[in-house]
Order: C-alpha cells, then sequence, then structure tokens
C-alpha cells in the first residue's frame, strides 16, 4: 500500500466507526492470550493484567493513544517545577471509587507510598523506585498534591499515566478503583467480567453518565484461530494484533470491518554477540566487533523482500529502535540499510575476506558461518530466519538457524553468552526513549550484544552513555531529541542491532460497535473505553 | 493387605517420581530464566533477587525435602508463574480434565474396539483395509489439525478437546485389539468351534475374548496414561481450562512447584490405574 | 496383483530417491515471487509461506524420516518386548523393580530430558546427526507402556497348560521363549510397531518445535505435518487447498501399503 492510500485509509476508517445516536448497554467481548497474573493495580508484570488494570482503575494523567499526548485525567492540571524536579497535581473534586470511599490527595499519597516497598516487583514499581534519595509527596490542600524526585525523570507526567491510584481508606483496599470498569467475576483459566462502575466520574457533554456499556467479557485464548472464528461467528467483538494472512481472509469478509493501522511500535531485530566472555572461536569475536562486518550483514538482508512476502506488505523495513508509528521521537532523516549485497561483499573484501567458490572466508582462512538462535514455535521469525540465511548464501555466508524455547533462548543470550547471533522481536509499549535507557547504556542489562559493561567497550557506546544521559536530564522535549536522534543516528551507523521490519499493526472489528478509536498503541481499542457503545438494536445482554 | 501393599507401592512411585522430575526440571537449560528479564524495565536489584529465589532449588535433596515438608502440612506450594497457590490450580481444573480424560477413554475404546471387531468379522474384505486405513490416517494427522477441524462441526471447546483424546486413543485401542482377536481367531480350537457351527457370537465371548482380556485389560490401565499426555496437546491447542494446558504452561515457564505436583498428579493417577488392571490380569489369570 | 502393495512401495522408494532430478527446483530455492500458490507445472504442489516448491520439499523430506522412523519403531519394540517379557518371567523381585520403574517411566515430563540433550549439543550441529539423535530418543523412551502389555501377555502364556507341560518336558526357557512365548506375543509388538511408526514421525516434528530435529531450510516429514498445523485454519474449509493434505496422504499410503505387504509375508509364512 502506497502511503497516500495509507493516508486515506486511515483518515476514512474513523469516521465510518463512528455514526449514529450513543447507546447505552450491552456487554462487550473479546479475547486476549494469556490469564492476567496479578490482578493488584501495582504488581503488574504481564499484558493481560495491564490491559484489566487499565479498564479496572483510574491514573491522574492518560496519553491520549490517537495523538499520543498526555492528558488530563483525575488530575484536572498538573504543573512541573524546580527544573524538573517536582510536579504539582489539581485533583478534580467529589471523586468516588468504585465501592463509594472519597478519593483527594490522601490516596495519591499513599499510592505512591506503597509503590516504595522493595518487595515490589514490577515495570510500574521500578519505575518510580529512584536508585538513590527518595520521593517526597506532600498534600497542600485536600485536593492539591506534590510530588518531588531526588533527580530529573524525564517526560515525568509521563510515568503517572501508567499509575493506579489506590484507596487509603476503603476497606476493599485495591480492588476499590476509579476506572470506568470493576471485577465482577473471575473464572480461572477461563474469562473474566468486568461490569460498569456505578461510581464513575466521567460524564459526556450530554451530562450523561459514562461508560456507555454495562459490561466486559474478557476471554483467556491463546489459539488465535478459535479467536478469529469466534469473532466472525460474533462472539467476540473485536480482535487485534491479528497475523497478515489472517487479515487478509478478514479483509474478504464483508461482515467484519477490517483495519490497517499502519506501523506499530514492535520492532524484529538480530544482533551480534561482542561479549567478550562469550565461549565462541575467537575469529568470530573479530567479526562480530567489527563495524564493517555488521555493516555488510545488514546491506545483505533483504528488507523489502521479508515485508513483502513474510508481512504480505503489511510491514515497512525497518530504520532502527524508534518506528514511524512513534511520531515525536521517530528519526525521520534515516533511512533503511540498502539491499546491496555487491557493496557489501566489496566491503568485506575491503577487510581481507575473499570468495573461495561460493563460500566466503576471512584473512585467515576461516569460512565464514555462524548460527542464529530464536525462540522455536514463531512462525513469522522462523520465515524470517529462513530468509536471512538464503540472503546471506549470495555472498558465501552459511547460516544455521537454531531454534529453542523461551527459557534455554534466554539463558544463552543473558547468561551463559553462548551463541552468536540472536533473532528476537521487541514490543514496545512506551512511547519515551527513556524507557530505552537499559538497552542503549553500556552498563545496562539488556544491552544486549554486550551487556553489564564496567566501562564503555567502544568510543561509540562511550558516546551513545553520554547522550542517552543527556536525554534524560533536560527538560526542553526538543533539545531530548535532538540527543536521541544521535543516539538513533549512532546506532544506524555501527548497527550492533540490526533492525528489520516494524509490521503493521491490524485488527477488526463488528461494525456495531461504535466511537472506537483504534490505535497502534495498546490498549489498540478499548483505550476510550468509556466511549464505546453498541450500535441501536446491536447491544448484547449482559449475564 | 494386597492392598496396602499396592497403596505404598502407588506412594513409592509419586515419590521418586518427584524427586526424578525435580532433577529433569532443575537441571535442563533455561531453568534459571526468566522471562520478565527481557523487560528492559527491570533494575538489576530485581533480577538478582529472581536469580537467587531459583538457584536454591538446584540443591536437590533440601529443596525436594521443603517440597514434601509443605506438602504434608497439604501445602503444594505457590505457582511461580501464575504466582497462586498450586492446590487451588489443580483444584480448579481436575474436574474438566477428569472428566475430558474419563469420556475420552471411554468413547476411544467404543470406537477402536468396535472398528477392531467389524474389522474381524470381514476379514479380507475391503471393510477390513477401510479400517486398517482408518486407524493409520488418524495416527499420522497431528493433533491441531484434527482440534481445528472437529471445530467445524463442533461447538464446544469441551467437546472437541473429548475427541481429540478419544481419536487419539482410537488407533492404539484398534491396533492392539485388532491383532490381538485375529490372532485369536486363527488358533486351531476356533478353527474347531467354526467347524462344529457354533454362532459368531458365542465363538467370540466364549472362545475368543478370553485369551486376550489380561493383554487388553493391560493396555487399559496404560490408556490413561496416554489419554493424560493426549490431554496437553488437546487442552492447549482447543485452550481448555484444564491440567492439561496447566501443564503446558508449566513446562515453558519452568515453574518447578507446579511441574513437581503435577508429576505427583499424573504418577498417582497412572499408577492406580495400572495398579488396578495389573489386580485384574492376576484374576483373570488365576480363574 | 498380489505383489501391488510391494509394487507400489518400491516405485515410492524410486521416485523420493530421484528426488534431484524429479524436484530440480530443491528443497531450499526460495521463489520469491511466487508465495503459497496452488499447483503448477513448475511447482506441482505449488509453493510454501516463502515460495520453495513443496513437491521438492516433500520427496527430498520423506527420505530421511522413512529411513529413522521405522528403526526408532524397532528400538523400542524391542526394550518393550525384552524389558516386558523378563518381567514376566523373573522372580518376584526383578518383576516388581521393573513394573515400578516402567510406572515411573510413565510418569515423568521427558521434555527437560529432551531440552537437556539439546542444550549439551553443539548449536550448529548438522540435521542428519540431529534427527538420529532424536529418533534415537523416541525409540528408547518409548517402551514403559508396552512393557506392561507385553508382561501382562506373557503371565497368561506362563499360566497356561502347554508352558507346563514343557516345563515337566525339561525344556530349557530361552527354548521355551522362543519356541512358545514370542509367537504368542508377536501380535502386540507388531501393533507397538505399526503404532510408533506414524508417531514417531508426528513427535519429531513437535521436538523440532524445542530445537531438537532438523533445522531450517531442511525440511523432514514430521516438519511438513507441522506446516499443515499452521495453514488448516478454522477460517477455511480444509479441502480448499487440498495439496496441503499431501504429506498425510503419502504418509498413510506408505504405512498401509507396509503393513498390507507385513500381513501378506505373515500369512505367505
Amino acid at each position: 500500500m502506497t502511503p497516500f492510500l495509507l493516508a486515506f485509509f486511515l483518515a476514512a476508517s474513523p469516521a465510518e466507526l463512528t455514526p449514529g445516536k450513543i447507546q447505552t448497554g450491552g456487554e462487550l467481548r473479546f479475547a486476549v492470550p494469556s490469564e492476567p497474573k496479578a490482578l493488584h493495580p501495582l504488581q503488574v508484570t504481564d499484558e493481560s493484567s495491564e490491559l484489566v488494570r487499565y479498564l479496572i482503575s483510574g491514573s491522574l494523567v492518560r496519553l491520549n493513544r490517537v495523538t499520543q499526548k498526555i492528558e488530563p485525567e483525575l488530575a484536572e492540571s498538573w504543573k512541573v517545577t524546580d527544573s524538573g524536579l517536582q510536579i504539582t497535581f489539581q485533583l478534580r473534586k467529589g471523586l468516588k471509587f468504585s465501592d463509594g470511599a472519597p478519593f483527594d490527595a490522601a490516596d495519591v499519597i499513599f499510592t505512591i507510598n506503597k509503590l516504595m516497598d522493595k518487595s515490589l516487583v514490577s515495570p510500574i514499581a521500578e519505575s518510580f523506585r529512584p536508585a538513590v534519595g527518595s520521593v517526597i509527596t506532600k498534600a497542600i490542600g485536600p485536593n492539591v498534591v506534590s510530588v518531588r524526585f531526588p533527580v530529573y525523570v524525564a517526560g515525568m507526567e509521563r510515568l503517572f499515566s501508567g499509575l493506579s491510584i489506590l484507596s487509603s481508606r476503603s476497606p476493599l483496599k485495591e480492588a476499590a478503583g476509579l476506572g470506568p470498569f470493576m471485577v465482577a467475576e473471575s473464572k480461572a483459566g477461563a474469562h473474566i467480567r468486568l461490569a460498569k462502575n456505578p461510581n464513575y466520574w466521567r460524564k459526556d457533554a450530554s451530562g450523561r453518565q459514562m461508560p456507555y456499556l454495562d459490561a466486559i467479557r474478557i476471554e483467556f485464548l491463546k489459539n488465535r484461530d478459535i479467536e478469529l472464528l469466534r469473532f466472525q461467528k460474533g462472539e467476540f467483538d473485536f480482535v487485534s494484533n491479528i497475523e497478515p494472512e489472517a487479515y487478509e481472509k478478514l479483509k474478504a469478509n464483508p461482515t467484519v470491518t477490517a483495519l490497517d493501522l499502519g506501523a506499530s511500535l514492535d520492532t524484529q531485530q538480530i544482533w551480534f554477540n561482542q561479549t567478550p566472555a562469550a565461549p565462541i572461536g575467537a575469529h568470530k569475536k573479530e567479526w562480530f566487533t567489527s563495524q564493517s562486518f555488521r555493516l555488510a550483514i545488514s546491506e545483505t538482508i533483504n528488507r523489502k523482500d521479508m515485508a513483502r512476502v513474510v508481512y504480505h506488505g503489511y510491514g515497512v523495513p525497518a530504520v532502527g529502535p524508534v518506528s514511524p508509528g512513534n511520531s515525536f521521537w521517530y528519526a525521520s532523516k534515516l533511512k533503511p540499510a540498502e539491499f546491496q549485497p555487491q557493496a557489501a561483499l566489496a566491503r568485506l573484501q575491503k577487510d581481507g575476506f575473499k570468495m573461495f567458490g561460493d563460500q566466503l572466508k576471512d584473512k585467515q582462512g576461516n569460512a565464514v558461518e555462524f548460527t542464529i538462535v530464536t525462540n522455536a514455535g514463531n512462525k513469522v521469525r522462523e520465515r524470517l530466519a529462513a530468509m536471512i540465511q538464503a540472503d546471506l548464501r549470495q555472498i558465501g555466508i552459511k547460516v544455521t538457524v537454531a531454534a529453542m524455547d523461551f527459557p534455554s533462548l534466554i539463558e544463552r543470550i543473558m547468561r551463559t553468552f553462548n551463541y552468536e547471533a540472536c533473532l528476537l522481536g521487541l514490543v514496545n509499549l512506551d512511547l519515551d526513549p527513556s524507557s530505552q535507557s537499559n538497552v542503549w547504556l553500556s552498563s545496562g542489562s539488556s544491552h544486549a550484544w554486550n551487556p553489564n559493561q564496567k566501562t564503555p567497550a567502544s568510543p561509540w557506546e562511550a558516546e551513545i552513555d553520554k547522550l542517552m544521559r543527556q536525554q534524560g536530564s533536560e527538560v526542553d522535549p526538543n533539545k531530548r531529541k535532538a540527543s536521541f536522534d544521535r543516539v538513533q543516528e549512532i546506532a544506524a551507523q555501527q548497527t550492533p542491532i540490526i533492525y528489520l521490519i516494524n509490521k503493521h499493526t491490524l485488527v477488526a472489528t463488528s461494525p456495531k460497535l461504535k466511537n472506537l478509536k483504534p490505535a497502534i498503541l495498546s490498549p489498540h481499542m478499548v483505550w476510550n473505553i468509556e466511549e464505546l457503545y453498541f450500535a441501536e438494536g446491536a447491544q448484547r445482554a449482559a449475564k | 493387605m494386597a492392598f496396602l501393599r499396592t497403596l505404598g507401592r502407588v506412594a513409592l512411585v509419586v515419590l521418586v517420581g518427584g524427586l526424578l522430575a525435580h532433577a529433569l526440571i532443575v537441571f535442563a537449560p533455561g531453568y534459571s530464566a526468566d522471562e520478565r528479564e527481557l523487560d528492559p524495565g527491570l533494575t538489576a536489584e530485581t533480577r538478582e533477587a529472581m536469580l537467587k529465589e531459583k538457584s536454591q532449588d538446584s540443591r536437590l535433596i533440601s529443596s525436594y525435602s521443603r517440597f514434601l515438608l509443605g506438602l504434608s502440612h497439604g501445602d503444594f506450594g505457590t505457582s511461580r508463574s501464575l504466582g497462586r497457590p498450586v492446590r487451588e490450580l489443580l483444584s480448579d481444573r481436575l474436574p474438566t480434565t477428569l472428566t475430558t480424560i474419563g469420556k475420552a477413554v471411554v468413547l476411544g475404546w467404543l470406537l477402536g474396539l468396535s472398528l477392531a471387531l467389524v474389522c474381524c468379522f470381514k476379514t479380507g474384505s475391503p471393510i477390513e483395509s477401510a479400517g486398517i486405513m482408518t486407524s493409520n490416517l488418524l495416527l499420522c494427522v497431528p493433533a491441531a489439525v484434527l482440534a481445528l477441524l472437529l471445530l467445524i462441526w463442533v461447538d464446544s471447546r469441551a467437546t472437541a478437546a473429548v475427541w481429540v483424546v478419544a481419536l487419539a486413543l482410537t488407533p492404539r485401542v484398534f491396533r492392539y485389539s485388532y491383532n490381538l482377536l485375529r490372532q485369536s481367531y486363527d488358533s486351531p480350537h476356533i478353527l474347531l468351534a467354526k467347524a462344529k457351527g457354533l454362532g459368531p457370537l458365542r465363538i467370540l465371548f466364549h472362545h475368543v475374548l478370553p485369551p486376550a482380556a489380561g493383554q487388553l485389560i493391560a493396555l487399559a490401565g496404560v490408556s490413561v496414561s496416554l489419554g493424560l499426555s493426549a490431554s496437553i496437546p488437546a487442552e492447549v491447542i482447543l485452550d481448555v481450562p484444564g491440567i492439561g494446558q496447566l501443564a503446558w504452561q508449566a513446562a515453558l515457564s519452568r515453574d518447578l512447584p507446579l511441574l513437581v505436583s503435577l508429576t505427583f498428579f499424573v504418577a498417582l493417577v497412572g499408577t492406580t490405574a495400572n495398579a488396578m488392571s495389573d489386580h485384574l490380569v492376576e484374576q483373570e489369570a488365576s480363574s | 496383483m498380489k505383489r501391488l502393495p510391494e509394487i507400489l512401495l518400491a516405485v515410492l522408494v524410486l521416485v523420493m530417491l530421484c528426488a534431484p532430478w524429479l524436484a530440480p527446483n530443491g528443497y531450499e530455492k526460495q521463489s520469491r515471487d511466487f508465495i503459497a500458490v496452488g499447483p503448477t507445472k513448475d511447482f506441482l504442489l505449488g509453493t510454501d509461506a516463502l515460495g520453495r516448491d513443496r513437491f521438492a520439499r516433500l520427496l527430498f523430506g520423506s527420505r530421511l524420516s522413512l529411513l529413522l522412523a521405522p528403526a526408532a519403531a524397532a528400538v523400542s519394540v524391542f526394550l518393550a518386548a525384552v524389558i516386558g517379557a523378563l518381567a514376566a518371567f523373573s522372580g518376584k523381585r526383578l518383576e516388581s523393580a521393573i513394573i515400578f520403574f516402567s510406572d515411573v517411566a510413565l510418569s515423568l515430563p521427558w521434555l527437560f530430558l529432551l531440552l537437556t540433550i539439546r542444550g549439551a549439543m553443539p548449536l550448529d550441529i548438522r540435521p542428519e546427526v540431529s534427527i538420529v539423535i532424536t529418533f534415537l530418543v523416541l525409540g528408547l523412551l518409548g517402551w514403559a507402556g508396552p512393557a506392561r502389555i507385553v508382561r501382562a501377555g506373557v503371565r497368561l502364556i506362563l499360566k497356561s497348560d502347554y508352558i507346563f507341560q514343557a516345563k515337566a518336558m525339561g525344556i530349557a526357557p530361552s527354548r521355551t521363549f522362543f519356541r512358545y512365548i514370542l509367537p504368542n506375543i508377536k501380535p502386540l509388538l507388531i501393533a507397538q510397531f505399526w503404532i510408533s511408526l506414524p508417531v514417531f514421525i508426528l513427535s519429531e516434528a513437535n521436538l523440532g518445535a524445542l530445537g531438537l530435529s532438523v533445522s531450517e531450510p531442511m525440511p523432514s516429514w514430521g516438519n511438513l505435518l507441522k506446516e499443515l498445523e499452521s495453514q488448516t485454519s478454522a477460517l477455511e474449509h480444509p479441502l480448499a487447498n487440498w495439496q496441503l493434505l499431501a504429506p498425510i496422504v503419502l504418509l498413510v499410503a506408505v504405512v498401509s501399503l507396509l503393513q498390507l505387504s507385513q500381513q501378506r509375508l505373515k500369512g505367505s509364512s
């Protein structure tokens, strides 16, 4: 699809989803791949729990998934002061938790104090706990609260969009929420049912109590085929993150609306093991730490073919860690690596590599071959691996693909470092580059190619370290962006990680569901859950 | 007395099975890994804590005796991947799987045995070849394909799961019983009985089935274990919340307390079924 | 026409051996402009998701599996026979020990042993070596269930009159075994063999999901059947793409033909 057509499609689709008069009532049904592991809003570690948390609790601010901007929620306004160390929220008045307990500054303070408990293991708790010093919270009035961090936190308000406010007074403790829904019933391994929160604070422009829906039923269903089958039978109201092949089939079905939302934040990537302690041959370490070797591999991989063959056109060649779907942070001047195997070969020959028949050898005469590890059972990734294998064969490089189950793979890439190259996908949930600090800082544990370094192993890694710290301590968003653009530029020049594809976010919905604003950011379909409603006469009775 | 001895044997199998399972899991690659580690949001401190918790389990005996000690208080431990008490998880899912396997074993035997009888009655005819081909087809079709095909006709996933397990057992029951019955039918005294003009049902119940009975009973015992293992793919593919699905999730996340408890369960059910069939075989042999 | 099964089998084996000439596309060539197309003159069974010739993959994939699966099935049947007979024949102690171990073996999560074996092998192990190891492990692990059934069979025979007579006549136990017992448990062993053959081929595919067995781009019967899983979709009628069923049809045909010729051999002996 050309960019023009895509733009047309995007502009056309939401309008189509929103006509008609608002109706209340009905039960929304959809499926998630796994059961939520934690219903405590501060202990969320997995996607399903995050979704349920989002639906049943309220936060001070909310990220608009379409505009990608922070908007007021429980706080009607906020102000960042003291060169970014302090944030002060003005809370809405008269709000109530789902059980009727009142909401005020005490609840915010209570929630933040809870996060400081070191035994709490969850991304939200860890992002709030500073490495040194402590967070000071203060109620300036019953509806004004200030939070002060010991060190500067870039894009601080963003942090609060993921923080569910707990009640300090409710006897239900964390089960009392400020979200549009509340848990009504949960059947282990099967489904969870949410009912409308009668005390939800938001009313629409005409003064009508939100949310419009009566209930939500979320089923736990791993098998995508069955999910799609039931969606087409009308048992589910939407499906998100559809595989391209299934999307094409849905597009042909006139009773459902299939939507291509464009490039998602997710990436597929391959990197070489540059860890000094890795138990692999010295000559291989020499290749993997050579910039021209990595560039040559990157230039020999045909990303356009990948997008066309594996993603049926619903994917774009990736440029770097930030996808074009991230409107602010994407480094638009960078281009994906050109597919030019002959130039890549010439580059390698300049380094002393030579072709012998159809086999490339390095200057010591070692045949150039390596193994790519990846996780088994992922159809898309297995196909990408087979394509890389065929592409690299063209310049005489022999690639073996070793698929293994996830725990074995993690052990190899994070503990024993007994691997040569790894193909993996990364799901990005956060727009802000600070969430990638652990990936780009050379001391980071997610610095995939050579983690936990005491001092940067190369000058360019040292420069990235400096730039990452800079963007993390800067208040002006544009200056932050300049620093992170430079990080992306170095990453493209050095290619420690070879980015392959950003897949499109593909979704489909029943035309009866109205007011949807599908977004590439999760929760794609229900981020504006309080506004969704069913067309007249299409409400499913809540059981 | 014999009953007590059997009980003791079952208990021993369960205990030794649990210990070996514990060892297999802890020493397999990936045990110390945790999927959450890939999350760039976790601090180094948290990673350390996660690793430490798991490294304790590699001291096999002390870790296993701690598990047994908990068990003696009725505590199966807490699932690491699901964060819930193992006992709760098992008791939630047990009824589903036991029903599935119970129905499937009966159905699988009905189908397999009747197919075998038809084939034996119609030796040499195309019906026999068709029966053999059907059983081969059932063995060759992957469970996932079978499950998706079944969904075209069956709406309930639980029912589809019963069929998947039953159709996995059918060819096995068929193959054994067919071979055994054929052998029985070919033996001299049956030929004699046929020559004497005895009715086919009389021949079947008085002369053909008895010599094969012992082995078929042993197969019945083993088919409970077979049904249990077939329920894993069936429940995973069809997303039926039973023990099989739980076992698969536990294996992928190396959930030690859950996996050891599941081994206990499999050993308990399988060994009991085998002990019962052994008992019946003994009676058959001494009668 | 009586030799039809053998003739058909011979033709199939010949076709597989001639794979390089019959399917000149080879099993790994990716024709990226022909993705998942239906049967054409160049691609008799169409192409897969990467544009590889299905026909070539089927022929090449059948070669190793057809050789190794029967071997593995034979290993497991042999072990079941020896262990089962030993249990029935030997004294009370050894018998309880064998029953005990078979019960334990039926309860263990062997998956983790397979993972350990894969972990111990080098990452770039040759696919041929890997698949041999996989089938060997399958053969070695499959004894417990059938051994119990064999034991039950042998015990019944031991109680029968003619064994008493043989004992009374002072015939050596080994002779008793080969003369009277083995022929009587043969149907069991043959049944086990025919069950194991396709089951092992499928297991090989499932183990592929753990990185055991062959890796890309090499085809095996197992991974062709596995591929069928990803292509059978509840959204589509199963017969919409009949060419996808070719691996199942071929496997059922080969197994059935083998059985028919075995029965004929038994009948004529």
